[in-house]
């Protein structure tokens, strides 16, 4: 399978990727106009995510078929564990209790993560990985080349758009490209395109303060 | 004594008493249901069934008395025969084939909803799986015994009503509070708190299904 997979998702996905790109929040974030209270909500929701992408990571190393994927995977939850890190040293610092409930959409997208990884096949939860990672580190990236290392939001910025992040993100697409067979196409298709929306719908959430309806 | 069950149907007291008045089940009742609508829901609905099934053989495959493994495995295929059955009764009639059926987007709260069931069912110890199931079975019992003394002047929709008001249906609910009742007989606190927290969460997403459908919910982008 040619590495044009990569491409050709990104290009179906690409008004997806566009408005998540041009989300207010992204954009307040990279002018420095962004309330306080605001962060600090993605702050306490994006925590969850990783809290649930590590299990997610858990679920797809015990998947994994050779020693190169696990090996890359166990180096992500690695970084992972250390973003905890990260989000629990800002809410000591600031006061700010991580112990949350999850809205609607960080339930229902680290759900869907989780679900992938439990009944979808390999190449369908790599998929949800890549463009997730992916889009983390466009988002950043976008963030990054505004506001360069803000002290406020240096070590999130430094986190996801690093050079060892980037060619993180880069091994990975990789490995789902090599491993994605034809018949893969249309669920990989699918799962790349729900895992966009739900990168929009976090910065959405994070921005609204959606949350339960009942 | 209330039972186990009986105190988690009291914790989901204001969600039901929402669902039953919201304008998707009132206007099933008195008619004003858009078709659109309804039609919205039950292709929702069918999708969601084939995720539904999947997490009850999960429970069965997790279940610790013999008896409990049969019935899930049992309930595993009702669920798809049930899927199965609204394409003849209600796919057909509008012209759906099963391929378009399958082919159509999940919407994001049905997304959500099966996602959460799945990761549950998949994670978690046999009991706390009961929990994420078991709204969905009583509701739509409970649903469907609040719509039957009403009916509905749409024959499309009492048919639907039918089902769920079912001695049928009513006998499949009562096998699975039985067992939700047992499991936790011996176990501590710490192991029914996760259940209840399950439980409230997929009462939480029942309505929400429903107001999905009102809404003929899309993705934003």
């Amino acid at each position: 399978m040619p590495s044009t997979l990569l491409d050709e998702l990104l290009a179906e996905a690409r008004p997806i990727w566009q408005a998540m790109i041009a989300h207010p929040f992204l954009h307040e974030l990279a002018t420095g106009t962004l309330s306080r209270e605001r962060f600090h909500f993605w702050v306490q929701q994006d925590y969850r995510f990783v809290q649930d992408g590590i299990r997610f990571l858990g679920l797809l190393i015990a998947r994994a078929p050779d020693e190169e994927l696990r090996r890359g995977l166990l180096d992500a939850a690695v970084a992972f564990r250390n973003e905890l890190t990260i989000f629990e040293e800002y809410a000591r610092q600031h006061a700010l209790s991580l112990a949350v409930e999850p809205t609607p959409i960080c339930l229902g997208y680290t759900s869907f993560l989780l679900a992938t990884a439990a009944t979808g096949s390999l190449v369908e939860a790599l998929t949800v990985l890549w463009c997730a990672e992916k889009a983390y580190y466009d988002a950043w990236s976008a963030v990054r080349a505004q506001l360069g290392l803000a002290p406020a939001y240096a070590r999130w910025i430094e986190n996801w758009t690093s050079p060892q992040f980037a060619s993180w993100v880069d091994w990975l697409g990789e490995q789902l490209a090599k491993r994605a067979t034809t018949p893969d196409r249309p669920p990989i298709r699918a799962a790349f395109l729900a895992t966009a929306r739900y990168e929009y719908l976090f910065w959405d959430m994070v921005y609204t303060g959606s949350n339960w309806p009942i | 004594m209330t039972s186990f069950t009986q105190e988690l149907w009291r914790s989901i007291d204001p969600i039901y008493q929402a669902i039953v008045v919201h304008p998707f089940l009132v206007g099933l009742t008195d008619g004003t249901l858009p078709e659109e609508a309804f039609r919205f829901y039950v292709v929702q609905d069918a999708l969601y069934l084939q995720d539904y099934a999947r997490c009850l053989a999960l429970a069965a495959a997790k279940a610790p008395r013999e008896t409990w493994c049969e019935l899930f495995a049992d309930h595993a295929k009702v669920a798809l025969v049930v899927e199965r059955a609204l394409h003849e009764s209600f796919f057909a009639a509008w012209g759906l084939s099963p391929d378009k059926i399958a082919g159509t987007p999940y919407a994001p709260t049905n997304l959500a909803y099966t996602s959460y069931l799945l990761r549950v069912a998949y994670e978690r110890p046999f009991e706390e799986v009961i929990g994420a199931l078991l709204p969905c079975y009583w509701i739509y019992w409970e649903v469907g015994k609040h719509l039957e003394r009403s009916g509905s002047p749409n024959p499309l929709y009492q048919k639907w009503i039918d089902t769920y008001a079912s001695e049928e249906y009513a006998a499949v609910v009562q096998a699975v509070l039985d067992v939700a009742d047992q499991v936790v007989t011996d176990l501590p606190e710490s192991r029914r708190q996760p259940i209840r927290t399950h439980f409230v969460t997929t009462a939480r997403y029942e309505w929400m299904f429903w107001d999905a459908a009102w809404r003929l919910e899309r993705w934003p982008v």
